[in-house]
């Protein structure tokens, strides 16, 4: 079995009253990455282990390669899974933890272990064979769970926030390892995670879930310069959501009013008046203003944080609180300044409602 | 590649192609059981007979599971769940109903033949055949999530406890209610208000009070000394310098495996009239002999000390998870060490405290031994049950309605611990960074509790050992401290005659009876225990609550209650089974399954979920699941049950006395014979034999269970949760 296309077409999931998730649908081409992202309690791990056959659904369909999956156990699914916490066993070894799968499955144990062998080598871990998982690193923990869950060569490989358990310095580098072997097996996986840094730079598609229901699913970055509503925009980069105005549009391009300051973005299909915008912290130009300068969008710095390649500050404006960040390069400003914000001329949006 | 895994691959509407074993499996065992083995007991009449006789029940069963596995082996499976579901829930509706509804039976036709007869093996093992094959076949329909083996075992489970738990229960409640020719609440009420059973009388007068305020004045008394001594000892161990050598431990746990009237019977020899301390207290300071020991303070002393081990571990365990940063708070809010041990430590251990104290007044109303030993006239429930069955005026309604009294004090009692168990957990231990030294004692606190401990802890040792050597001296009872095996060889002689070893000592036969029950119940105890932790720690079905309940309502039951229940349930027919082996291992297994139970979900909460489901992902079914993954990592749980199980089934009296007969005797029975008689050093001597026998047995299951090879123990992978 190759990778598979995924779908989830209307599905529900309630715990007694409290659904989990609500109605969800959504499409996974075969040999793409697709990450589930939202903040905690959001359903994005209830939906993944609805793709496992862990949890199963209350309503609607799932399809893996256009066959319905829906009531088949996890036992039943050519679906595997890589656990936040590993879920080694902790009294086999790493050969035999490896080997679980094809052994469960009824294949001999000779041709297991082989099958075992081959993975552990593809993951760098040859030679470990005997060792208990207590006595791996966390790195190599998770390559084994890795190479637990590949070596059925399942329709679809998931991951449940697989860099949870890691240092800091080891992330980006799984991360890249995780994505290098996906492209590269050409797999089918979907990935959970609660953060928005990881998922824009491993996805193809990012599915944005927020109380049970999809808030948004697009590419890294449409998503980061289009989102589709106030939970994206404020969830992905923290984004400041003000009141605005769209004084024109002309062809694809709306002119913004925000507080005093001129300003272009797309116009999404916004018609003129008064609109919600989605300002990243990064998108203002800080200038120092003078005694009677007046004009443009100005404030007055609340607090100034040094975070060494950069400065953190909230600023009063007409507009509410900002949250702007500039390079710490010299020309930094200090708390109670009055300061005029410029658009650099990006990371401006329309949200349309 | 092998069947399996091809199936996998197609979706479940078109695996009709494929044969289900389980099915046919069970077909062949349903129907091979009762073609061999008695399908009735009374008469030995096999399947062939009964179905000869136009019997109803079994020709249905045979038909669900013929059909059934028939179809299956042709690949219709559908068909085969079908005629699994419907047929074996008929054939096994028509088993109950001809075996305990006979007046409706021959009203719906049923042959008189088959009404109300007591079954055999044979009926036994259809039986579970076909509720093993209708439990399957509802899985095929979508109940118990798909799971076939979550499903076949909850059921087969469930019946076993009804019918071993709930119904014995029940039946004997009915008893109570049962007069002369019909049931009646008169009768009830006639036999619930005698004087003889709640009278007060001995809080004003001389006069005796009655057997139920008798039992809760000693169960109050007993748990307030036994926990206060035990708190004393816990602070001791845990707060001063004093390290206990190690024998202490060993004091600690020797009770746990001692027959329960073993310290009665060593008080006896040391305070009893002719004792050794009597004689020593007269001879030198003219103290006259009294018969002081026979009554409630013998037994509470006999209680208190058998309790205050137990008590003591739980207190230890308690103190010990006591986080010392709260007294550090204390201390630094000025708070001196009289205040941090009342405001802070005491009030944080009270939860353990009350439920030391509700265990202790269980475990008094519980007792059986030590009333019987050294009540005297002295009567508490439990031994006023036992009179009223095996008394010269046998009555079984009295018997169950003072069980039934009996059994209210205790579920009472557990409710109150539930209540306050649920309330009042202080979750002491963060696992976080907890490091601290504890406050001290107050000055003068240490002083004064080993003013106590040290006269206790002497007791202790004088009792033991009086088990240890009062076999082995002529007569103990009478200080004649000659060395010798007389009663070792009395009740343990092995000659060799005629090329073959002749068990010629008295106490063998009921020795091996009891070494065998306790081999088979204790496997079977930990098998039945541990699979229902499972289903009930890690599945989701209806009716778990509900499954729960009925297990732990066999731990709540004293075991007179139940040697009670058990009699008046299997002396008659279907199941009719006293003085048979099969009705003592069936009291041990339900009895003892609820630590089972407690145990396994103990160890279940400490191995992450997301092994299981991880296991499921890797194509393991339930099944596989649960012996490649789950069962290795309960390796203590098992180790636990097992021995737990066992040394229950060798040194349990209560309910068993009930059951005893000349042929299937057991240990316990035969020593309380022996002290009847007045053989003390006879019923020493095999105590002491029993005991040396149980460590032996222990340290032989935990070499062959093995421990859990994990390496680092708690390692990330195990205690790490998924969310």
């Amino acid at each position: 079995m190759g990778p598979a296309s995924l779908d989830f077409i209307g599905v529900t999931k309630r715990y007694g009253t409290v659904t989990a998730v609500d109605n969800v649908a959504f499409r996974c081409e075969a040999g793409t990455l697709t990450t589930l992202l939202g903040p905690s309690g959001c359903g994005k791990t209830t939906t993944l282990r609805m793709i496992a056959g862990l949890e199963l659904a209350s309503e609607g369909k799932i399809l893996i390669d256009g066959k319905d999956v829906t009531h088949l156990s996890a036992a039943e699914r050519d679906v595997t899974m890589v656990f936040q916490s590993y879920a080694l066993f902790p009294h086999m070894s790493v050969l035999e933890n490896v080997m679980y799968g094809p052994r469960s499955s009824g294949i001999g144990k000779a041709q297991a272990a082989e099958m075992a062998r081959e993975k552990l080598a593809l993951l760098g871990l040859a030679g470990y064979d005997a060792r208990l998982p207590s006595e791996l690193s966390g790195g190599q923990q998770q390559r084994v769970a890795v190479a637990r869950a590949l070596v059925l060569e399942p329709s679809i490989l998931l991951f449940d926030e697989p860099l949870s358990n890691l240092d800091a310095r080891l992330r980006r580098k799984v991360r890249e390892d995780i994505r290098a072997l996906q492209k590269d097996l050409g797999l089918t996986v979907v990935y959970v995670t609660h953060d928005q840094e990881e998922a824009l730079a491993v996805s193809d598609e990012v599915i944005v879930m927020s109380n049970a229901r999809i808030a948004q699913m697009a590419n890294p970055r449409e998503l980061w310069n289009a989102p589709a509503n106030l939970f994206v925009a404020d969830f992905i980069g923290d984004a400041n959501v003000v009141d605005g105005t769209i004084t024109a549009v002309t062809g694809e391009t709306a002119a913004l009013d925000l507080g005093g300051a001129s300003v272009e973005a797309p116009a999404r299909g916004l018609t003129p008046g008064p609109v919600k915008v989605a300002v990243r912290p990064d998108a203002l130009r800080l200038e120092p203003l003078g005694e009677g300068d007046a004009g443009g969008l100005t404030g007055k710095v609340t607090t100034a944080s040094y975070l060494g390649k950069y400065m953190e500050y909230e600023i009063k404006t007409p507009l509410g609180e900002l949250f702007v960040t500039a390079p710490a390069d010299g020309g930094e400003v200090g708390a109670g300044a009055r300061v005029r914000l410029l658009p650099k001329g990006h990371g401006i949006a329309v949200i349309p409602q | 590649m092998p069947r399996r895994s091809e199936a996998r691959h197609r979706p479940s509407t078109d695996n009709i192609a494929m044969i289900d074993r389980f099915p046919v499996i069970l077909a062949a065992a349903g129907l091979i059981g009762p073609a061999v083995l008695a399908y009735h007991a009374d008469d030995g009449t096999r399947l062939g007979g009964v179905l000869a006789a136009g019997h109803l029940a079994p020709a249905l069963g045979c038909l669900a599971l013929a059909l059934s596995g028939a179809a299956s082996l042709a690949g219709a499976q559908r068909a085969g769940a079908l005629f699994g579901s419907i047929g074996g829930a008929l054939a096994l509706a028509a088993l109950v109903v001809a075996g305990f509804f006979p007046v409706l039976a021959l009203s719906l036709g049923f042959a008189a033949s088959e009404v109300a007869r007591p079954l055999g093996p044979g009926a036994g093992i259809l039986a579970l055949a076909l509720i093993a094959l209708a439990a399957g076949a509802i899985a095929r329909f979508g109940a118990f999530r798909n799971d076939r083996f979550v499903s076949v075992s909850v059921v087969t489970i469930g019946a076993l406890v009804v019918l071993f738990v709930f119904w014995p229960v029940l039946r004997m409640l009915s008893e109570a209610f049962q007069g002369d020719r019909q049931a009646d609440a008169g009768v009830f009420l006639d036999r619930l208000l005698q004087a003889d059973i709640w009278a007060l009388d001995c809080l004003w007068s001389s006069a005796r009070c009655g057997v139920a305020p008798n039992t809760v004045i000693l169960g109050i008394l007993a748990a307030f000394f036994s926990t206060t001594l035990a708190l004393g000892l816990a602070l001791i161990a845990v707060r001063t310098k004093v390290r206990f050598p190690r024998a202490f431990d060993a004091l600690a746990i020797l009770p746990i495996i001692t027959p329960p009237f073993v310290i009665g019977l060593a008080l006896i020899v040391l305070f009893g009239r002719t004792g050794i301390i009597t004689t020593f207290l007269w001879e030198w300071f003219g103290i006259p002999r009294t018969r002081w020991l026979y009554g409630m303070p013998g037994v509470l002393l006999a209680q208190v000390l058998s309790q205050v081990p137990l008590s003591f571990l739980i207190l230890v365990g308690a103190l010990k998870a006591l986080s010392p940063t709260l007294e550090e708070a204390a201390q630094t809010l000025r708070a001196n060490r009289t205040r941090i041990l009342l405001t802070v430590t005491l009030p944080l251990l009270l939860p353990a405290i009350a439920n030391t104290y509700l265990l202790a007044f269980v475990e008094s109303l519980a007792d059986f031994g030590n009333p019987l030993v050294l009540g005297g006239n002295f009567e508490v429930l439990s031994t006023k049950i036992f009179f009223a069955i095996v008394g010269a005026q046998h009555e079984p309604g009295r018997a169950a309605v003072l069980a039934m009294v009996l059994l209210a004090f205790t579920l009472a009692a557990f409710l109150v611990q539930m209540r306050l168990l649920a309330n009042t957990s202080f979750v002491t231990v963060s696992g976080k960074g907890d490091s601290g030294v504890p406050a001290a004692l107050p000055k003068g606190l240490p002083a004064g509790l080993w003013g106590v401990i040290v006269p206790w802890i002497g007791l202790t040792v004088a009792v033991y050992t009086i088990v240890l050597i009062g076999g082995f001296v002529k007569d103990i009872g009478r200080l004649d401290m000659t060395p010798t095996l007389d009663h070792l060889r009395t009740g343990f002689l092995v000659e060799w005659s005629g090329g073959g070893l002749l068990w010629a000592g008295s106490a063998w036969n009921s020795f091996w009876t009891t070494v065998m029950v306790s081999a088979a119940a204790a496997p079977l105890t930990t098998i039945i225990g541990l699979l229902t932790a499972y289903v009930l720690a890690r599945q989701r079905f209806r009716g778990r609550r509900t499954l729960e309940f009925l297990t732990m309502l066999s731990f709540a039951i004293p075991g007179t209650v139940i040697g009670v229940a058990y009699i008046l349930a299997f002396n008659v027919p279907p199941v009719e089974i006293t003085g048979t082996g099969f009705i003592l291992i069936a009291c041990f297994v339900f009895r003892n399954m609820p630590v089972g139970v407690r145990a396994g979900i103990a160890a279940l909460s400490q191995i992450d979920t997301s092994l299981d489901e991880a296991s499921a992902t890797l194509r393991a079914r339930t099944g596989r699941t649960l012996v490649a993954v789950v069962l290795p990592l309960m390796k203590p749980a098992i180790v636990a049950t097992l021995v737990f199980s066992f040394v229950q089934a060798m040194t349990a009296v209560s309910a068993i006395i009930f059951l005893v007969t000349a042929r299937y005797n057991m240990a316990t029975a035969y020593i309380v014979g022996r002290v009847e008689a007045g053989e003390y050093s006879l019923a020493i001597a095999y105590c002491a034999f029993m005991i040396v026998f149980m460590i032996a047995a222990i340290a032989t299951i935990r070499f062959l269970v093995g421990e859990a090879r994990l390496g680092r123990r708690g390692s990330d992978s195990i205690v790490a949760g998924g969310h």
